[in-house]
């Protein structure tokens, strides 16, 4: 999505362009002047010497902190984003059941989980696994970091795939019909793909904010990248450049995955253009990023 | 197909998440195995090292009981105890001990049994070495003081000391010292003996002041029903303080911090009481209030951090769809970094990075709530920052959903890009966009969660301490659930409304 969609100005002419250099250099001042001002009270304060920074250079650093949190991190991530998309797909078709009764329930399941913050769900979990024994003790908080993305995001993913199977034109449905297939079938077979490779650029982008909210794990305890990180921090007495350290490994990962979600989106519109040109403006709804 | 796909990821997910339901502890015995509670962040109690080791006062004493029932080191299993899941995990045989600077309570007696005491120590203060102004808690009035959330140090200080001081609270112990270490607050509390680990990693900035001002008698935890394993773990300790090892673990781990700890005790071979059970909704009938008051935190958290929201993510979608290049490069480099940062990490740098290493507290450092208007105003600017990028890409979206000859008519009016933009496009912009700014509104509501991490006293945080305090799970789960839900299902219909209502009709 790039801003060719509108052209909200006129082609610069001399004088334009003119104010446009002024405007980028004091802007840029601007930035360089608080760049200079935060280096100058990070270094005073000593969080640029190098010994702050090699730490980050030994085995140890990696083989007890660092790696273990990221591990923590994307198992949690992976696993989560298979059930939720699982759980979200089947909920989504059941809002679309025939049945009533299935139809109310799986919408008062989506509207609970998209009602509760994920975190108040996280320590609900914890407590629960722990009071119940449900799990030994090494998979108490993977448990409950799990079932809080699964169940948040799988609300987020049915709404999705809602919207999807609302986008397809009714004659699918029809001809569905027509053809003599069943409503289970009918979802099954022609809706739900179709639903699915067109809401495939928003899941992903539902992926990233799994893998950036498997985070909250910090506060149950749980080994993900950010309390390695603060625990790194605080043996080598460097929080600061710890911080940094995972803020850098997270925004990679999620940029990469967010150009991802830009690339399928490419591919799933031409396709669609070649092949059903009539879906082509299918309106994909703004948001489910958070 | 489908159907085949689907059972298969649901068959994988069984699997995965039952892989480890095995039975947890196999039981102390000779040769047997132990698995033992310990924490990981506290140095010279119980730290992990570096290369993944554990050493400290309490690792020592666990191995000592270890070996004194014939389980050799090998076979212990080391597990991180959160102090808010102790006694639940000894209660359903998840660790067969607790070593964790565990005080012998009452209340805990209720819940476990304790062998020992096999320490004793006290609340003390923990303050910059060159400060000699606080040499107890009476000198604590007008300063700032750092303790664990919900701790049983913090409930101390708040309950016999708070009138005039100010208490800033984080997740660990560890984030405290941080603080301290940046001059952020004046003194961090908890007991001496964990103070003292701190003090001696760090001699030159680190001193311990004053006298303890409680008593806190460490025992081993053990399950409630386990009279006889309690008794030989009594024999183990009584062994450990006769035949100086006691000395020697002492002298390695915390000699060099210059800390005399009290007289150990002898062992208190109590005999249990009789299985009670506390009514817990005489307990939550005193959080009545508190939890009014969260929920108010919550509320202008979210309101707060929407109007920066708002704010700031105009100003980004200007930049955004600016004719100067720079504007444009900056506001996508911007919203790409913020927007791919997990909230938690946003605001450990406005606690940590703007406000103790950059010195932007946002708040005059003499005002007597400084520490709490500073988490909170850090939360409405991290929160607010994080929102601003949703805020923006749903305004963009929004611009593209307007017709293309608006802004074809606009310009051939003559109309420069700041009129085309906001006289004619983003005002038909944010009607299509009424919707998704609901959700994400929603979206800010429940973030202000995170808001915890740095001590913001909101929602979340009460629901940790209410768990921990009363053991009510459904119970506190479910108002905080309810609380959340008054908030977020009206906001959701009321931007359903609003935007059926200023929806444009094509």
């Amino acid at each position: 999505m790039t801003h060719s969609d509108h052209v909200l100005f006129d082609e610069p002419g001399p004088a334009a362009l003119a104010r446009h250099r002024r405007l980028s250099l004091i802007f840029y001042l601007v930035v360089a002047a608080i760049a200079a001002w935060v280096g100058k009270t990070l270094w005073a304060d000593g969080q640029l010497a190098p010994e702050m920074w090699k730490p980050f250079l030994t085995e140890d650093m990696w083989t007890t902190f660092l790696l273990p949190g990221i591990r923590g991190t994307l198992v949690a991530a992976a696993i989560s984003i298979v059930a939720a998309v699982t759980l979200g797909i089947i909920l989504g078709a059941c809002r679309q059941s025939t049945s009533w009764v299935i139809r109310k329930a799986s919408g008062a399941i989506v509207d609970f989980f998209r009602a509760i913050p994920m975190l108040v769900l996280m320590i609900f979990f914890f407590a629960l696994y722990a009071g119940q024994a449900l799990f030994p003790v090494d998979y108490l908080a993977p448990a409950a970091v799990i079932s809080g993305l699964t169940l948040c995001n799988a609300a987020v993913i049915a709404e999705l795939v809602r919207s999807g199977i609302r986008a397809l034109p009714r004659g699918q449905t029809e001809a569905a019909e027509a053809l003599g297939l069943q409503p289970g079938h009918t979802m099954r077979r022609v809706l739900l793909p179709q639903a699915i490779s067109s809401m495939l650029p928003p899941m992903i982008a539902q992926m990233v904010v799994i893998l950036k909210d498997t985070a909250l794990g910090y506060q149950i305890t749980y080994i993900e990248v950010v309390r390695q990180g603060v625990q790194a921090g605080s043996t080598y007495s460097n929080y600061i450049p710890a911080l940094v350290v995972v803020a850098a490994f997270m925004v990679i990962v999620n940029f990469g995955l967010g150009r991802l979600a830009v690339a399928v989106e490419r591919r799933v519109r031409s396709g669609r253009r070649r092949s059903v040109p009539a879906a082509a403006g299918t309106k994909v709804p703004a948001l489910s990023q958070l | 197909m489908m159907k085949k796909v689907v059972v298969c990821l649901l068959a994988g997910l069984v699997v995965v998440l039952s892989a480890g339901c095995g039975s947890a502890a196999s039981g102390p015995g000779e040769g047997g195995h132990l698995t033992i509670g310990i924490t990981f962040d506290r140095p010279g109690m119980s730290l992990r090292n570096v290369d993944g080791s554990f050493s400290g006062f309490d690792v020592d004493v666990a191995r000592y009981v270890a070996n004194y029932m014939g389980v050799p080191p090998g076979n212990i299993e080391w597990k991180e105890t959160p102090p808010f899941q102790r006694e639940v995990m000894l209660q359903n045989r998840q660790v067969d001990m607790v070593v964790a600077a565990y005080s012998i309570t009452d209340a805990r007696k209720e819940k476990v049994s304790f062998a020992g005491p096999y320490f004793v120590a006290g609340q003390r203060l923990l303050v910059a070495s060159g400060d000699n102004s606080v040499n107890g808690p009476n000198d604590l009035n007008g300063k700032r003081l750092c303790a664990p959330t919900g701790s049983a140090p913090a409930q101390n200080i708040k309950k016999n000391y708070a009138q005039n001081t100010q208490l800033q609270e984080y997740d660990t112990n560890v984030a405290c010292i941080e603080a301290l270490r940046n001059n952020a607050v004046d003194a961090v509390t908890s007991d001496d003996a964990i103070l003292a680990g701190f003090a001696a990693g760090d001699p030159q900035r680190l001193r311990l002041a004053g006298p303890a001002f409680t008593t806190e008698k460490y025992g081993i935890g053990l399950n409630r029903h386990n009279d006889e394993l309690r008794s030989r773990v009594n024999d183990a300790i009584e062994h450990f303080v006769a035949d100086g090892s006691w000395q020697r673990a002492f002298d390695e781990n915390l000699g060099v911090s210059g800390y005399r700890p009290l007289p150990v005790q002898p062992v208190d071979r109590y005999t249990t009481a009789a299985d009670t059970s506390t009514s817990s909704r005489a307990v939550l009938a005193e959080y009545g209030g508190p939890v009014l008051a969260a929920f108010r935190t919550t509320i202008a958290l979210t309101v707060s951090a929407a109007v920066v929201a708002v704010l700031l993510g105009l100003v980004l979608v200007v930049m955004r769809l600016s004719p100067v290049a720079s504007l444009r490069r900056a506001g996508t480099i911007y919203v790409e970094i913020v927007r791919n940062t997990p909230l938690t990490l946003i605001l450990l740098f406005c606690s940590f990075g703007l406000a103790q290493t950059l010195g932007l507290t946002m708040v005059d450092s003499t005002s007597s709530t400084s520490l709490a208007d500073s988490a909170f105003r850090l939360s409405v600017l991290g929160l607010g920052a994080y929102t601003a990028t949703f805020v923006c890409e749903v305004l963009r979206a929004g611009v593209n959903t307007v017709a293309r000859g608006q802004s074809e008519a606009a310009r051939a009016l003559g109309l420069g890009f700041g009129r085309t933009l906001g006289l004619v496009i983003l005002p038909q912009a944010l009607r299509s966009v009424i919707g998704p700014l609901g959700t994400v509104l929603i979206a800010l509501t429940k973030n202000s969660t995170i808001a915890s991490i740095i001590g913001v006293a909101e929602a979340s945080l009460l629901m940790k301490e209410m768990v921990e305090n009363t053991g009510a799970l459904l119970l506190v789960g479910a108002i905080i659930a309810i609380g959340f839900m008054c908030l977020t299902l009206p906001t959701g219909q009321l931007f359903e409304f609003l935007a059926k209502k200023y929806s444009v009709k094509s």
